[in-house]
């Protein structure tokens, strides 16, 4: 069984279908890439996992189940012993996901206030550890810092350490990289491919960029017009695309990139 | 060749609160010969959007100087007869337009206004341009909040194009666009600088996408220019070790 | 922050003159109180003698400069209707005035915060619906009318409350008279000052409620009461911090429909009434004070904006 396993969603927007039968697998450990661009449905599916889609979509059918539990059904308490604990996310633009009026130690330790039920010394003790392990300085003027101090790296780093706060089994990571310098897109791709072995996690990575997904990940899905029409070893997909669409996103990803 | 645009000693500074600057740019000098491609390369910080809003005098420079075909482009009478020459390109489409105009409007107006069109030949003037950006048609009745983020740049290039320009300063035109419509974008800026025989800047992070259009490369960092030269030898011959770091950003 | 605060103030001082400059400007193009005097038994002579005591035979700018000078030694003048000085005058009826007001503005943040944001937690739902139509209706009834339809039910045909003052008279007052007193008015402002605040409250955590950091709240599983109160409020405190600032000055001013209404001895029933006589002195004063209260409630307002927001600097 995997750990996480969509099968055959499909999802409305209003008329719009977005997601048509889009089914993806990850296992305990394994780093998977979604890949595919806007519009592809692969950051809805993303946010279905988390059940935090917008009002007006609606899942018409299929699951998501997590750890062989039913996401779909789960009302919000019950899924928030999940979210934040068990699986966590981190988002595309670092500068607006983080809450501007709140320090840095107040947004890393909430979480495991809630979910480990550690107490404020305990918490504190162990965001400077997450901020250590994310490359960040692990002091505590850090832990008093605002968001709008920090660089835009510094930001992501500090998404990815709220997001391993709990100890995830599964993290969801949405172009983390998208919004970046590409010298700090680099160290932020390095960053997460050594968590995830360190910490022994899954990874669904998000992104339009299959040559940068094929850095890190263990595998590839190819996500386009609401389905995955192609997966397989990265290495694999990257050399010999089978998919029309698997072919452009590769040739495209080849002339922004140096050869 | 024939230079077209130079840079001398450019500087900008900005006045943050009391008696701190930012000095986003600082002494560049550089040389642009008509129909070249120049790629800046920088990360955020650096400057080079700064320095490429000097280049189009958008703003102006608080020292140095930037001239266009020899004559200094602080002079009123200068700007105001070449203006139409130098365009710009940014990087966010739906901030550069505006929302309630149609894709018709957006291209016709400045035409008729510079008496490029009149209402005779302006709906096949707008094809045209719609046609250089491959953009269909039917297009010209929508409004950007129609288009996908690669159609409203298209739509941005074709503006840049209805008044003709010689000269035009691309600001990280596919920094914001999904990777096949970047490629896109870039082969169309490719085949428009071949046809138009444009002179052109081209502003990115990415030193990838910027040499695939560019000729020569100049880098900068922290509002210094750092390396210049020929694309081939700044990729293969970096002498610089921040230049390097760009690359190898760029091969991951 | 004090070297922030004193570059504030010292920049007011130019303002606060031309204010009082073009205030009484204003007034003098608007009539003399000369005016007011005139009549069948009022002879030439004695509205020349008038003239000449109040210093209205002076130029308008001479006036000026002569009020100016007595402001600057802590003189207000003396009223020109009633003769009692404008300082004493202005002060007691400042009182109720920021009694009325404070009661109506605390009351209608304390209803409009919780229902503007449970609104906007809910939003387009039959309840959202209700909350929006309950802001129009508040805002939308003219106080004059409401303050009328709560005087003839609760005074006229339920007897319950005094429809005017502040004390009943002929008594010493006390706490509880007052409060049967303030009820009515203080309920009618409240009407629709929670109407406008209902309002402001709703769409700025509508706009709260889509940014991304409440996303990532949510992906915490925090739990949404959480997410609201904790995220949400704190940057919701902004906009709180704004729409009391904007109404703070309104606080002074009073009411002069409701004051005139109810009898209520404030600031807005004497202003109406000086105005109505062109009593300069007292028109001038309440003037002066309104600017420097406005000058000093946005200077707080900027403080607490900087308390409230870290990436807001003052300097």
């Amino acid at each position: 069984m995997s750990l996480l396993e969509i099968e055959d969603l499909h999802l409305s927007i209003g008329e719009e279908e977005i997601l048509r039968g889009m089914s993806l697998e990850v296992s305990e450990g394994e780093f998977v890439a979604l890949v595919g661009e806007s519009g592809s449905g692969k950051s809805m599916t993303a946010l279905a996992v988390m059940g935090l889609l917008p009002p007006k979509a609606r899942l018409t059918a299929g699951s998501v189940r997590f750890d062989g539990v039913e996401l779909s059904g789960l009302d919000g308490p019950a899924l928030d012993r999940v979210r934040g604990a068990a699986m966590a996310m981190v988002f595309q633009d670092a500068l607006t996901s983080l809450n501007p009026v709140l320090t840095i130690g107040d947004q890393l330790t909430e979480g495991m206030r809630v979910h480990l039920g550690l107490d404020r010394r305990a918490a504190g003790a162990r965001a400077l550890e997450l901020l250590g392990r994310v490359g960040l300085p692990a002091d505590r003027a850090m832990l008093r810092r605002y968001p709008h101090t920090l660089s835009g790296g510094q930001r992501q780093r500090v998404c990815i350490a709220m997001a391993l706060a709990c100890r995830p089994r599964l993290l969801i990571a949405d172009e983390p990289t998208t919004a970046l310098d590409v010298t700090v897109q680099a160290q932020i791709m390095e960053l997460l491919g050594r968590l995830q072995r360190e910490e022994r996690m899954a990874v669904l990575f998000i992104t339009h960029d299959i040559a940068l997904a094929a850095r890190e990940a263990h595998r590839i899905a190819v996500a386009w017009e609401g389905r995955v029409v192609e997966t397989g070893l990265a290495g694999e997909v990257l050399a010999h695309p089978q998919h029309d669409y698997t072919r452009r996103l590769a040739a495209a990803a080849e002339k922004l990139r140096l050869q | 060749m024939n230079e077209i645009c130079q840079l001398e000693r450019v500087s900008k500074s900005y006045r943050l609160s009391g008696r701190r600057a930012l000095e986003a740019v600082r002494d560049v000098s550089l040389t642009l010969c008509e129909g070249e491609t120049l790629g800046l390369v920088g990360e955020s910080g650096s400057g080079k959007s700064t320095l490429g809003r000097q280049i189009v005098a958008l703003e102006q420079p608080t020292a140095g100087r930037v001239l266009y075909r020899g004559r200094d482009l602080a002079g009123r009478d200068w700007l105001r007869q070449v203006r139409c020459e130098i365009q710009m390109v940014f990087q966010d489409t739906y901030a550069s337009l505006n929302p309630r105009k149609t894709v018709f409007q957006t291209l016709y107006e400045p035409m008729a206004y510079h008496r490029l069109a009149d209402r005779g030949d302006g709906r096949e003037k707008v094809e045209r341009l719609l046609d250089m950006a491959e953009l269909p048609a039917a297009y010209a009745g929508r409004y950007p909040h129609e288009l996908s983020g690669g159609q409203r740049q298209r739509v941005c290039i074709a503006r840049a194009l209805a008044l003709n320009p010689k000269f035009v300063v691309w600001d990280e035109p596919v920094s914001a666009l999904d990777v096949t419509v970047a490629a896109q974008i870039l082969e169309l800026m490719r085949r428009l600088q071949r046809e138009l025989k444009l002179t052109s800047v081209f502003i990115g992070h990415g030193i990838g996408a910027v040499a695939y259009v560019s000729g020569r490369l100049a880098v900068m960092q922290a509002g210094r220019l750092v390396e210049e030269g020929p694309t081939e030898q700044i990729l293969y011959h970096p002498r610089e070790a921040y230049t390097q770091t760009l690359i190898r950003a760029a091969r991951y | 922050m004090g070297k922030y605060i004193l570059k504030r103030l010292a920049a007011a001082l130019p303002v606060l003159l031309g204010i009082t400059v073009i205030d009484y400007a204003l007034m003098c193009l608007a009539g003399s109180p000369l005016d007011m005097l005139t009549g069948p038994r009022v002879s030439e002579g004695a509205l020349a003698a008038r003239a000449v005591a109040w210093g209205l035979d002076q130029p308008f700018y001479v006036q000026y400069f002569v009020w100016l000078q007595q402001v600057l030694t802590g003189n207000l003048g003396y009223s020109t209707s009633s003769f009692q000085p404008v300082g004493e005058m202005i002060l007691s009826h400042l009182g109720p005035t920021l009694l009325l007001m404070t009661t109506a503005l605390v009351l209608s943040m304390a209803i409009a915060l919780p229902l503007g944001i449970w609104s906007a937690t809910h939003p387009y739902t039959k309840g959202d619906y209700g909350m929006v139509a309950l802001s129009f209706l508040g805002t939308g009834i003219p106080s004059f009318f409401l303050a009328l339809v709560f005087i003839w039910l609760f005074t006229v045909r339920l007897g319950w409350l005094p429809s005017s003052g502040m004390t009943t008279l002929g008594t010493g007052g006390g706490a509880l008279d007052v409060l049967r007193h303030l009820a009515m008015p203080a309920a009618v402002l409240t009407v629709y000052q929670t109407g406008v605040n209902l309002r402001y409250i709703r769409s700025a955590m509508l706009d709260i409620g889509r940014q991304d950091y409440l996303r990532t709240a949510r992906a915490k599983g925090l739990g949404e009461r959480r997410v609201v109160w904790k995220h949400g409020f704190r940057n919701i405190l902004l906009t709180v911090i704004t729409v009391v600032g904007v109404q703070l000055p309104a606080l002074f001013g009073g009411s002069v429909v409701v004051e005139q209404v109810f009898s209520w001895p404030g600031l807005g029933l004497m202003t109406m009434s000086a105005i109505s006589s062109r009593d300069y002195p007292v028109i001038m004063g309440v003037c002066l004070m309104t600017a420097v209260v406005v000058v000093l409630v946005n200077l707080v307002t900027d403080i607490l904006y900087a308390l409230a927001d870290p990436t807001v600097n003052l300097r």
